[in-house]
């Protein structure tokens, strides 16, 4: 496992997660909430990176086709510069989906989206 | 198999394709299950704009001798503009017909092709008993120096063979 790439985004949105849980109604109204486990599922983290050079942009690449969707991985503390977020201990990223370049006469954008997912053991 | 036509697009676009992944959902979050080395399925977009009758006659007829999305092909590597994202001698298919848009004077047109064939994240390094040739530049995904590497066996007699995984990769 290696850290996402030393890059500092240009874009950057955070959603946060939330337990998983099941709202059930009740025939007066009321509204009972039943948590199914002890996780937060959902942090979602999407990036965006315009002008980057080619190895940067090889950076992003080579990360994500030895990562991908499997392997989980941290944040290096420059992508989360000045957001003062938090996240659970222990908690680490996979991507959502293949990162997205465009290729114009130079000028290297990609858009990046993370998730946080709880440790497991199988 | 063909190539496809070698003039340099005005933009390009694409994603990085995915690894052999099964998921399940779980209320702990997803479990995922790899299946193979490979990551594919890269789709790539071509956009030219300004081309002339003949340029855009070449793109057309490279699209028909592959009967649509029939046949697989090469690009060559100027299409990517220097980028590395996956193998020069990947295999391509056209993933939907091309958009020409015709001005009256120039045409732009658009491409979306699908790799069929991107990354293996497997390597297997085989000793062997062949004699050390010289040393050149090697890059990839997994490692980065110079081959060959070289593994020393126990004896001249034995045949030594080294299986590198990345990323998670298991044989």
């Amino acid at each position: 496992m290696a850290n996402f790439p030393a890059l500092n985004p240009q874009s950057r949105t955070y959603t946060p997660g939330a337990a998983p849980s099941t709202p059930l109604g009740a025939l007066d109204g009321d509204e009972l909430m039943v948590r199914h486990a002890n996780v937060v599922n959902g942090y979602t983290l999407r990036l965006g990176f315009t002008g980057l050079t080619q190895a940067q942009h090889f950076e992003i690449t080579s990360h994500y086709m030895l990562h991908g969707r499997f392997e989980p991985f941290d944040l290096d503390p420059i992508t989360l510069l000045g957001s003062g977020l938090t996240f659970p201990s222990g908690y680490s990223w996979i991507y959502v989906k293949a990162p997205d370049t465009t290729y114009t006469p130079d000028v290297i954008s990609v858009s990046v989206e993370l998730e946080l997912v709880a440790p497991y053991t199988l | 198999m063909t190539v496809f036509p070698t003039l340099v697009p005005n933009e390009i676009g694409f994603d990085m394709g995915r690894a052999n992944i099964s998921e399940v959902s779980t209320f702990a979050g997803p479990v995922r299950f790899r299946h193979s080395k490979a990551v594919n399925n890269q789709v790539l977009r071509i956009v030219y704009r300004g081309l002339s009758q003949t340029q855009v006659a070449t793109l057309r007829q490279h699209y028909y001798e592959n009967q649509a999305s029939l046949s697989y092909f090469t690009v060559p590597v100027d299409i990517w503009g220097g980028l590395t994202v996956v193998s020069p001698s990947s295999l391509y298919r056209y993933a939907s017909a091309p958009e020409e848009e015709h001005t009256g004077l120039y045409y732009n047109v658009s491409f979306s092709l699908r790799v069929i064939d991107g990354i293996n994240l497997l390597y297997i390094l085989d000793c062997g008993d062949a004699s050390l040739p010289a040393t050149t530049a090697f890059s990839s995904f997994a490692f980065v120096g110079y081959q060959p590497f070289t593994l020393n066996g126990a004896g001249a007699s034995v045949t030594a063979t080294l299986v590198l995984q990345g990323g998670g990769a298991s044989q």
